[in-house]
């Protein structure tokens, strides 16, 4: 009997005196955490992506709430998380729209010629600063340097082409900064067409490199009235802002009559 | 004085928990990807490992021998551990946000590192006295920063250089780890008896 009591005291008292220092030390060494920092990590998607420019949606989160200010505000977040925000913070909204990203290369393997085998280290970095592995001076190289950066796995390389899961791609141009070659590209979500094309080339050399080179025919400039379409360098581009004045079926015409379909249709998910 | 240099030596080096009785290869495989974060969590469980031995002598000989109440001696020596520890992530939550991120996990994983309690345990069958047991404690965790750090160093390397696809991740951190485990295996003949 008498050693169960002194067991349940020993253990007690020590249990006691480090609850008490604990309880002490508790409140000396308090951090005070802003509770608005909580709630506007808890509005973010929590990916740490790095879009906006800070380190992580913590960083953010503490700067948007010290500054008092949204900055570029939440890109893969889009509209919804930034009005969200601004409430939160009690500022007048802004506009955003959110992005996603098109690959300026359609070409397969075998459509890019080499006139060579590249045997050199398979990061597109390394090629590009070398003799690379295709002749085209503007194509995507195909070793997936944007695959890995990518926070949400939305891209794959199929065949040395890259693709993008839209499902998952959130905007957040990672991708577009590590591509040597900047074959991607940042269009707002609501833009349904590219040039799936980056050779700036003339015509002739640009069929001497690749298949599915856009030869800067200027067919796309001259169908249709008020085309939103221009020729840059002997390469097609598109002024997105007039582009939205142009209707589905014009834009249909002008996808089907160009002669290497380098002019792409991104299909509704 | 000569056995007090002894047993740090042999907890250094020749005796080291992680690399000759693998104890505490949790933190030793999760933290030591970066120089910094080695650093911190080798400075934390250093002084958790020198205040644990020191606090835990006192109750085990003042307390459990005198009273009789060996029954109780896993149970005191994690509530002493455990409350340490406690204290040591509040003082680095205060005075170190980053470092406090930076190991996640890794610092409340320290309560039940088996290092820790490897060394008071060890403290008690080798029966040593109080100074000894100080010495014990803190070298103990001298040379877990020291294996951590070192880890974390080739560890920092191993990014840059090319590794076979097959032994990438895990694998090549796992073998890093042996090869260390018998690099040290050269100390053994340094204590003879």
């Amino acid at each position: 009997m008498g050693k169960i009591l002194i067991s349940l005291f020993s253990l007690g008292g020590i249990a006691f005196v480090f609850g008490l220092i604990l309880s002490i030390l508790d409140k000396r060494l308090k951090v005070e955490e802003d509770r608005k920092v909580e709630e506007v990590l808890s509005l973010l998607p929590g990916i740490n992506c790095g879009a906006c420019g800070f380190k992580g949606c913590r960083d953010f989160a503490q700067a948007v709430v010290k500054e008092n200010n949204i900055f570029g505000g939440c890109i893969p977040g889009g509209e919804e998380v930034n009005k969200k925000l601004a409430k939160v913070l009690g500022i007048k909204e802004r506009s955003f729209s959110s992005k996603k990203v098109v690959v300026l290369c359609s070409a397969e393997e075998g459509e890019k010629y080499s006139s060579f085998e590249y045997r050199g280290p398979e990061t597109c970095f390394l090629a590009n600063i070398s003799l690379a592995n295709i002749d085209c001076r503007y194509g995507c190289l195909g070793f997936g340097d944007c695959v890995e950066v990518c926070p949400t796995q939305a891209l794959k390389v199929e065949k040395g082409r890259v693709y993008v899961d839209y499902k998952k791609c959130i905007g957040c141009g990672k991708c577009v900064e590590v591509c040597p070659r900047g074959v991607l590209k940042l269009i707002d979500k609501e833009d349904k067409v590219y040039v799936g094309c980056n050779n700036r080339e003339k015509g002739v050399s640009t069929k001497k490199v690749c298949s599915k080179g856009c030869i800067g025919c200027g067919l796309c400039t001259k169908l249709i009235r008020n085309s939103p379409f221009y020729l840059e360098e002997g390469l097609a581009k598109i002024d997105y802002s007039k582009l939205k004045s142009i209707s589905s079926e014009e834009v249909v015409k002008v996808i089907e009559k160009c002669p290497v379909k380098a002019i792409k249709l991104l299909q509704e998910k | 004085m000569r056995d007090l240099f002894l047993i740090f030596l042999s907890a250094v080096l020749v005796n080291n928990f992680v690399l000759t009785y693998f104890l505490g290869i949790c933190p030793f495989l999760g933290v030591s990807s970066s120089y910094e974060q080695a650093v911190g969590m080798g400075l934390a469980v250093t002084f958790v490992m020198s205040l644990a031995s020191s606090i835990c002598w006192i109750f085990y000989h003042l307390i459990l021998v005198k009273f009789g109440l060996l029954i109780l001696e896993y149970v005191v020596f994690i509530l002493v551990i455990a409350s340490l520890v406690q204290i040591v992530e509040m003082f680095i939550r205060k005075y170190s946000p980053s470092l406090y991120q930076s190991l996640g996990i890794y610092l409340p994983l320290i309560t039940t590192n088996c290092a820790i309690l490897g060394l008071v345990l060890f403290m008690v069958i080798r029966d040593y006295n109080f100074i000894q047991s100080v010495v014990f404690g803190f070298s103990s965790g001298l040379g877990f920063s020291l294996v951590l750090v070192m880890m974390a160093g080739i560890r920092e390397e191993l990014k840059f250089s090319d590794i076979p696809q097959i032994l990438k991740g895990a694998s090549i951190t796992l073998i890093t780890a042996g090869i260390l485990a018998l690099a040290f295996m050269g100390f053994s003949g340094l204590i003879s008896s």
